[in-house]
């Protein structure tokens, strides 16, 4: 066995479980919660650049898109990933795969990408939707939007990481689903519209605001109060401190979730 | 060329309940060796670990000479198993599912393919394998899960109740396939509830009770004692039981209805001798029923025990 032949069955593995999440119709869930949150985003972005010209116009027609792109993101990781691990032990199907010549580590990572590739697909079809509307409305996309795309990349990879996680420890995948739409959608949307002044800023979900901010040029406005100290109402995400928190998710609930597939008995 | 397994002082706890509690045992190449033990004595858990399901506590599996433990790829890949009865990817063909197994296991596509389709062959499956496997029946799923084993035409195959949930035909169908196999040299452990079968297809057996190795060896050394019927014309004479339980090689001999129940140590040469003796004593012999040698000796070795 060369080195090269891990590498080779994460290929086999990838392509073979993200053809089965095709063809299982899961694609079209989180690409229909896309395709709706573009028409919402496209109606209340459309109306209010109308006061706004150039470049300004662009950002605020951007901004519901960018701003909704970690919802639709969160919602494909749950989909894709969750019951990645947790079937060969809910199905038993494990009896069957564990026995092969085949590191687990090795089958986490093709679960893995089949999960986050996926996802890929609908994060391309977002920002390629998104981006169009952009430059057919205001006649430009401006450039620093452009950072959106590998932001949410990372955010995919901290969510893929958090759902294979979940999707480990789960004894069945319906759990490992409710636990993630829980904790990645509803708790996001509870604490963007309600909660927001409790949100601690190492959670995921204030981090993943980055993804709605700093692409449209959004951040923490300090004003000076009577007594000379700096306040502000409302602080925002700072992309120094939101790609390292998103990065630590990432690789921390990914090795935690390899190790403990590694060494949970059917 | 077969393969062989040596299970080495093997541990495995769960929680506080010691499933597995120092079995040691060897499975020769060429063998067809049932592994036997009553509900709950760690035959499962033994497999388990011999096929990288469960990490034994201590202790040491060799497969192919190769620590399971220490190399699990390379020990794997000589063995094809079978253990307990496991699912399918309900939303893809048995021929999807057996080549993508066969490419997991290093083959390129095109020998996946034709793999798939020998196995398939040998199992009879080969014009169903293109339907969904949530369409078949529990019977055509066992053979693709047999058919999954053969895969890469291992040395060896390790399976835990194979025919469990099989009909009496799928279960025949099932024996025929395993003798075959054996017959062309491929070393098998299989783990059996039902005596009989076993009886029919192995030549050796392991017997494990609370977790240890109880008994190991040929079906013949294991079931060195018998148990014997013999129906008699006319009541046998008291003197009769004496003289016989006096004989070498007997055990026990008890009056029954019709006749005289014979315990003894020795297979057919020996119930024959027996049945010599006692025309010479004059008693008339008209039949001669012989109980199942391995459930006695099952029951001998493990007590009777159960779960």
């Amino acid at each position: 066995m060369n080195v090269w032949y891990p590498f080779r069955q994460v290929f086999v593995i990838t392509g073979f479980e993200a053809r089965r999440k095709v063809i299982s119709w899961r694609m079209l869930f989180p690409m229909l919660c896309a395709a709706v949150i573009c028409i919402l985003a496209w109606n209340t972005g459309s109306n209010e650049m109308t006061r706004y010209e150039g470049t300004e116009a662009a950002l605020i027609l951007l901004r519901p898109f960018v701003a909704s792109a970690s919802l639709v993101l969160a919602i494909s990781a749950t989909v894709m990933s969750t019951e990645s691990l947790s079937e060969e032990f809910e199905r038993r199907s494990g009896y069957i795969t564990f026995t092969k010549p085949l590191s687990r580590h090795v089958l986490f990572a093709g679960k893995f990408l089949s999960g986050f590739l996926p996802s890929l697909v609908v994060l391309v079809f977002y920002y390629a939707v998104t981006f169009i509307v952009c430059a057919v409305l205001a006649g430009e996309v401006p450039s620093r939007a452009l950072v959106a795309i590998p932001l949410a990349v990372l955010y995919l990879f901290a969510v893929t990481g958090l759902c294979m996680l979940f999707s480990s420890l789960a004894p069945r995948g319906s759990m490992a689903m409710m636990v993630s739409f829980l904790l990645l959608v509803v708790l996001q949307i509870f604490m963007q519209n309600v909660g927001f002044e409790n949100e601690p800023w190492y959670s995921i979900g204030y981090e993943a605001g980055i993804l709605g901010d700093y692409p449209v040029g959004v951040q923490t406005v300090f004003n000076m109060g009577d007594n000379g100290v700096l306040y502000t109402n409302d602080y925002v995400p700072d992309i120094r401190i939101a790609c390292p928190v998103m990065a630590a998710y990432a690789l921390i609930s990914t090795v935690i979730a390899d190790l403990v597939f590694r060494y949970r008995n059917m | 060329m077969g393969g062989t397994l040596v299970v080495e002082d093997v541990v495995k706890t769960f929680r506080n309940v010691t499933a597995v509690d120092h079995a040691s045992f060897t499975v020769d190449e060429g063998s067809f060796t049932a592994l036997l033990g009553p509900n709950g004595s760690g035959k499962s858990t033994t497999l388990k670990m011999c096929t990288n399901l469960f990490q034994p506590d201590s202790g040491k599996i060799l497969v192919n000479g190769i620590d399971v433990r220490e190399d699990t790829v390379a020990a794997m890949s000589g063995v094809g198993c079978v253990i307990e009865t496991p699912e399918i990817y309900p939303d893809v063909t048995g021929r999807a599912y057996l080549e993508y197994l066969a490419r997991v296991s290093g083959m390129s596509s095109e020998s996946a393919r034709s793999e798939a389709e020998r196995v398939l062959d040998i199992v009879g499956m080969s014009d169903r394998a293109d339907g969904k496997v949530k369409s078949y029946s529990k019977g055509m799923r066992q053979r693709v899960v047999l058919a999954q084993s053969l895969l890469g035409d291992p040395s060896m195959l390790i399976l835990d109740e194979p025919t469990s949930g099989l009909d009496p035909q799928g279960t025949i169908e099932f024996g025929r396939i395993l003798t075959e196999l054996n017959r062309e040299g491929k070393t098998i452990l299989m783990s059996s509830h039902m005596l009989h079968e076993v009886e029919g297809l192995c030549d050796s057996a392991v017997i494990i009770n609370h977790g240890r190795t109880a008994a190991q060896g040929s079906l013949e050394d294991i079931t060195r004692r018998s148990t014997v019927t013999i129906s008699v014309i006319g009541d046998v004479e008291s003197g009769v039981i004496s003289v016989v339980s006096g004989m070498s090689g007997v055990i026990e001999a008890s009056e029954v209805s019709g006749g005289l129940k014979v315990r003894l140590e020795g297979g057919p040469e020996k119930q024959a001798d027996l049945v010599k003796d006692l025309v010479s004593m004059g008693v008339r012999v008209y039949a001669v029923r012989k109980e199942d040698p391995l459930e006695e000796a099952f029951m001998d070795i493990t007590g009777g025990d159960s779960e």
